[in-house]
């Protein structure tokens, strides 16, 4: 009992359960949500109705169905098999990037709520110089997606020299500029300047209708990893690099350090000589340029051209997945598969065996980032529980 | 001109309801992101009472009922579980977005858009072609400025907002205060989300409340975390919004070549450039967003 006790005080023990913790309750109140919003008349009862909703979702993130009775996958229709695991590794790729983005601003103590924005301005400019160049297959695409970082980086640097110059707060800051980005590019760029029709100087002013830029060179897109319909595409390989760059940069290089160092205790770092101004407008340049390239790969990867409507909702996933992986590239990396793996799977949600609206990956991710905030209460329970096993050596870890 | 001033009034309200439980919420010392995801549950069970008494009242209360609701999940989280209030914010507003829609299509069987409601279950015109919510809108901001700097209360409230310690040394009770500051910042968010389905919209639609709820804390900063502030600000960013509306339709030629993206930029860019200081300065409450633990020093 007395290692039980010290496992459940451990810091480490309680940092990493709580995502797990958080997760499974998110699951379980979603599942409450679905089952209590069943209407009576649905044939099959409301718990069935659950239990199917989180089968299909299954289904759809891993790309195999399972047989309700033996719960084994059986075969692999409507899904080819080569699909399998597809959705989910392209949006992970996304995820990852975004992910990273948020938790590299958050190791040096910013909270980045850009990313959205800064994956639109990486987005619009991937989609503008994708068509724009005309470059070698192999140089084009990384060409591209330096761009999109460089100008994704900027716009994030923006918001840290407005901290450190200015005194604007990162996360007011980054809000505006989200809005700023959403509604300059939705609501101007790709019904005006970088229009197909304008771009391709065609009379006539553009229209909503045709909102969206022209579509990339077939030498800007990215390599396709297996063949189609599998879109499984280089971005996951960038993605995965990304976070072993991260992690090397945050934990084996000075500049990482330094970075980490002003995150713990600016005071600190300024009194040990760390120019911490610059190191801000420094993590949030790396925040940005992350989050660009996650837009250049959905460009260059999937999409192939920036669509009128918002290409949205990867940013402010990199808020949720930075938190559920514990601010750490390798948790990120967890945290983004399991994301995409969601929102890969909730289409299947929408099928009329269960019809339930797509929304519902938001209300599930909403509750677990609601869960891993509350880390005190689980914490709080742990010493409680421990406690109960041996009062007399439990100490107050909260 | 005179549509214009008409159109602002119309519209100002839903925006400043929601600043003005900014400010209360701030001015108590916890930051309410979730003003956006407070609007829309205050849409959507405003809209679902109206629709199904008929009544626009038991709508407005269930508006500001749900605002309370969720209001509830930050106060517990970030007052007593010293829970990140931005990404408590951040969360509520993520599950007020996921689950409305969800609701939307569980409770109704509608995807996108809501039936219109019945006019007799709208607040409709009152006074000189104004509905009840103008009205309100117009006192509000005037008892909220009397409430915050003329009674007790809100001596207590702002001074929790500026030094807890001081406050509590004071006998005054931090967390008590902080809970009537966010539950009251759900409740006018809530209503300012009723604002939309029951006086503008007469609908509740998959995209509301579309971002004023980020305006509406872009009008707390460019108010200066003051009442009176954020009626002005509310005011200028609605103007701007419904200037641009009006100026679609004009027919003078400059006017009509600005892209409309620059009017909707323009709010977030002008608060930027409030608080970078570049339309005066702009300072928080000192501990605003800060946790407060009982007894610490």
């Amino acid at each position: 009992m007395g290692t039980l006790r010290r496992i459940l005080l451990a810091e480490g023990f309680q940092t990493a359960t709580i995502p797990i913790v958080a997760v499974t309750l998110a699951l379980v109140v979603c599942w409450l949500v679905i089952a209590l919003t069943t209407p009576a008349s649905f044939t099959g009862g409301r718990w069935n109705r659950a239990n199917e909703a989180y089968r299909k979702l299954a289904e759809g993130g891993l790309g195999v169905n399972f047989d309700p009775k033996t719960r084994a996958p059986v075969s692999v229709d409507p899904l080819p098999k080569n699909r399998r695991f597809g959705e989910t590794a392209n949006k992970a790729a996304l995820l990852i990037l975004t992910g990273l983005s948020v938790a590299i601003a958050l190791r040096a103590g910013l909270f980045n709520i850009g990313a959205e924005g800064q994956f639109i301005v990486g987005a619009i400019t991937a989609a503008y110089f994708g068509w724009r160049l005309h470059l070698p297959p192999a140089v084009q695409p990384i060409a591209v997606m330096l761009l999109a970082m460089t100008a994704a980086g900027l716009y994030g640097a923006l918001a840290g020299a407005l901290k450190v110059w200015r005194g604007v707060h990162e996360v007011i800051g980054t809000i505006m500029l989200n809005w700023i980005a959403y509604y300059l590019v939705t609501q101007w760029l790709v019904i005006g300047p970088l229009n197909v029709r304008t771009l391709m100087g065609e009379s006539g002013a553009p229209s909503v209708n045709e909102a969206g830029t022209p579509e990339v060179g077939a030498s800007a897109l990215l390599w396709r990893l297996f063949d189609p319909p599998n879109r499984v595409n280089a971005g996951i390989l960038i993605a995965a690099g990304m976070a072993i760059l991260a992690w090397v940069f945050l934990y084996w290089t000075r500049l990482g350090y330094e970075l980490r160092a002003v995150g713990s205790g600016p005071e600190a770092a300024r009194s040990a000589g760390i120019p911490v101004g610059r190191r801000t407008v420094m993590a949030m340049f790396i925040a940005g340029a992350l989050a660009g390239l996650a837009g250049a790969v959905y460009i260059l990867g999937t999409e192939k051209r920036y669509a009128g409507a918002a290409a949205g909702g990867y940013g402010f996933d990199g808020i949720a997945i930075s938190l559920l992986g514990a601010n750490h590239p390798i948790g990120v990396v967890a945290a983004a598969v399991f994301i995409g793996l969601v929102r890969a799977g909730a289409t299947a949600l929408q099928l009329p065996a269960v019809a339930i609206h797509k929304s519902f990956t938001d209300l599930l991710q909403g509750c677990i980032i609601l869960f891993v905030t509350a880390h005190y209460l689980f914490r709080w329970a742990m010493v409680r529980v421990a406690r109960r096993i041996g009062p007399e050596e439990a100490q107050e870890r909260v | 001109m005179f549509d214009l001033l008409s159109s602002v009034l119309d519209y100002l309200p839903p925006i400043l309801f929601a600043a003005l439980g900014g400010v209360l919420a701030e001015r108590a010392g916890v930051v309410n992101l979730g003003l956006e995801g407070m609007m829309r549950v205050g849409a959507f069970f405003a809209f679902l009472v109206a629709f199904r008494t008929g009544n626009p009242w038991l709508g407005a209360a269930a508006g500001a009922g749900a605002g309370v609701a969720f209001a509830l999940v930050l106060a517990w989280l970030a007052i007593h579980w010293r829970a990140d209030q931005v990404v408590t914010g951040i969360a509520l507003n993520l599950i007020a977005m996921g689950l409305m829609s969800y609701l939307m299509k569980a409770v109704l069987d509608k995807e996108g858009s809501t039936d219109a409601l019945a006019s007799t279950a709208k607040f409709g015109p009152l006074l000189f072609g104004k509905n009840l919510f103008t009205l309100l809108a117009l006192v509000a901001p005037f008892v909220m400025h009397f409430l915050l700097y003329r009674t007790v209360w809100g001596l207590r409230t702002r001074a929790v907002g500026e030094h807890p310690r001081a406050a509590e040394s004071l006998g005054i009770s931090v967390y008590g205060l902080r809970y009537v500051a966010v539950l009251g910042s759900g409740a006018l968010a809530g209503i300012g989300g009723a604002c939309l389905p029951l006086a503008l919209e007469g609908r509740f639609t998959d995209h509301m409340p579309a971002g004023q709820g980020f305006i509406a804390l872009a009008a707390v900063v460019f108010g200066k975390w003051r009442p009176l502030g954020a009626l002005a600000a509310a005011a200028f960013f609605v103007t701007a919004q419904a200037l641009q509306l009006t100026l679609q339709h004009s027919h003078v030629e400059w006017v009509q070549s600005i892209p409309k993206g620059f009017f909707f930029a323009f709010p977030y860019v002008v608060t930027l450039l409030a608080l970078a200081g570049f339309v005066g300065r702009a300072t928080p409450p000192a501990a605003d967003g800060v946790p407060y633990v009982r007894g610490s020093r």
